[in-house]
């Protein structure tokens, strides 16, 4: 008996069917409304307006900032996590004892939601008793407004997306570490290598497959980000530390419905463009596709 | 050499118990402040409540917490199942079936991954399917935009399970939908909890989609609700931090239960290669 007939296509179709109606069709034929003069005040009889709105909410500064702030955020919560990740992850595999204890610490927050995160940081960074301000009240130093302007608000939204992700990262890298054959490890230490050498010739090379997944994963993780910003400034003060989900829902607020869906178009070219950059980047993500 | 390398080791733990006070300091601020009273609650520090209130938390019950709660239950405990099984037949086929079709497919599958929720456009198509505001709508977009990375997943896990085992029953006349139940569904069982769990998080945890999605208050579900009770009571720290626990027991709970679980679907997609 053939394979089509053992695995008849009949099977797939709810599931192609849902995906298609839901998530195919709002993300492709559903950006037609990015060209239209679609608002709160204007829901039929839509004229098409060609490429006005992309053009508009660009020239508005309200895209470039986006931009900027959407690859702030993706960036060093990338960079911090991946970093932080290797280190706590390189220290948790070696002889520890409490390993299981910190293990579980480290990762709680990443169970947590963007909301609760949100609040919770809301409450670190607030102006009257907050705890960054009562830490730099104890060194001395006066209250910063930390979520009052651009850069110590981009600055809390980064902390607290790291904290929440730090213990991710650690349990991943930790696991490919712990998937590296002491066979390896074994045969270096016999040819005298020193601890530097078996990290960087042996567990390195060997891990880099899980690295660079985690770091795609966290970058459009990171792009996407909305509830965090949202819960902490709502893309405020003004539209200083928007990113794209923000912004969106923000032009959604304000009437402007044709500008939002613009502003998703944008946010889909980028999004796509930067995994197919970094896919190209390490080739190995192959392997675990 | 031996020595020296505990004694580093001693040292390295050391460090890590005073980093871990990064990520215990907020929680624990957070819940000794969910037992304050609203001035103590204000300095949002974590020094022991002159008096403890618990009734902070019946507060926050009876704002609608019980209602949110159903809601959140209700959509979870359906999308998870609709992502599940609708990923799992749709990577039997794909993973099995393996032709250029089925390539393809999985190519723009996984591109759903990448690809951001577009919410005008969904809002618009579920109003003129006359599923807009509802719970059922929200859940199949959940189910939509859930169902590339666990299909990514599954069909993963499908194609380490051998071929052999199929061409048996298929000799015993089992195709299709008896074939997937007999062999492919039992071995399938852990695969399908870890990408439950996940799924389970995301859906409970997802604040943006409902924001989008749900139209009348009573439909909301908790994240929507906290966020809402936090616009009106921001500064009622104790109140917002007893609703911050309530909301975050679920998930903690499912943790400590399913820690094997979470932690084999977190690592499972990464670590592979």
């Amino acid at each position: 008996m053939n394979r089509k007939k053992i695995y008849p296509l009949y099977m797939a179709i709810i599931p192609a069917i849902v995906f298609i109606i839901f998530f195919i069709i709002p993300s492709t034929v559903g950006y037609y409304y990015a060209f239209t003069n679609w608002s709160a005040a204007r829901t039929d009889h839509l004229k098409f307006v060609g490429l006005e709105n992309i053009l508009s909410i660009i020239q508005s500064a309200k895209v470039p900032v986006a931009f900027a702030n959407t690859l702030i955020y993706a960036v060093v919560k990338t960079i911090m996590v991946t970093l932080l990740g290797f280190v706590f992850a390189y220290i948790l595999n070696r002889e520890i004892k409490t390993r299981t204890a910190l293990r579980t610490i480290y990762f709680i927050p990443s169970v947590f939601s963007c909301l609760v995160v949100g609040l919770i940081f809301s409450a670190v960074f607030q102006t009257r008793h907050g705890t960054a301000n009562s830490i730099l009240n104890l060194l001395g130093m006066a209250n910063v407004q930390w979520l009052g302007s651009r850069g110590t608000a981009v600055f809390a939204i980064c902390v607290a997306e790291v904290w929440r992700n730090v213990g991710y990262a650690i349990i991943i890298t930790l696991a490919g570490m712990q998937s590296v054959s002491s066979d390896y490890i074994e045969a270096g230490m016999l040819d005298g290598a020193s601890e530097w050498q078996l990290f960087r010739h042996i567990t390195l090379p060997l891990i880099m497959p899980t690295v660079n997944v985690n770091i795609l994963f966290s970058m459009i993780y990171g792009l996407k980000m909305f509830d965090l910003i949202y819960v902490m400034t709502g893309g405020g003060p003004g539209n200083a530390t928007e990113s794209f989900g923000t912004l969106m829902m923000n032009e959604m607020s304000a009437g402007r419905y044709a500008q939002s869906v613009a502003v998703n178009l944008v946010f889909t070219v980028l999004l796509v463009i930067v995994s197919m950059a970094y896919q190209k980047f390490s080739a190995r993500w192959e392997t675990v596709e | 050499m031996k020595k020296k390398r505990t004694f580093a080791n001693r040292i390295l733990e050391i460090i890590l118990w005073l980093f871990s006070i990064v990520t215990i300091y907020p929680m624990l601020m957070v819940v000794l402040t969910s037992f304050k009273n609203k001035g103590e609650a204000s300095y949002l520090n974590i020094s022991l409540p002159s008096e403890w209130h618990p009734e902070n938390y019946l507060a926050v019950l009876e704002k609608d917490f019980v209602q949110s709660l159903f809601n959140s239950v209700f959509i979870t405990f359906v999308s998870v199942l609709l992502i599940t099984s609708l990923s799992a037949f749709i990577s039997f086929i794909i993973a099995r079936r393996d032709t250029r079709g089925c390539r393809i497919a999985y190519k723009i599958i996984t591109l759903g991954i990448i690809a951001p929720f577009t919410a005008l456009p969904t809002i618009q198509l579920l109003q003129k399917l006359g599923l807009y505001g509802g719970r059922i709508g929200l859940c199949l977009v959940y189910a939509a935009l859930y169902l590339p990375f666990t299909t990514m997943m599954l069909s993963g896990f499908i194609k380490g399970i051998p071929r052999e085992l199929d061409e048996a029953a298929v000799m015993d006349g089992a195709v299709g939908w008896r074939l997937f139940v007999k062999v492919v569904l039992p071995l399938l069982k852990p695969a399908l909890a870890t990408t439950g769990v996940l799924n389970f998080m995301w859906v409970w945890n997802e604040l943006q989609i409902p924001m989008y999605l749900l139209n009348s208050s009573a439909k909301w579900t908790l994240p929507l609700s906290v966020y809402n009770f936090y616009g009106q009571f921001s500064r009622s720290w104790n109140l917002v931090c007893a609703d911050v626990v309530l909301v975050s027991l679920p998930v903690i709970l499912v943790y400590i239960f399913a820690q094997k679980w979470v932690i084999a679907g977190m690592t499972a997609g990464a670590v592979k290669g």
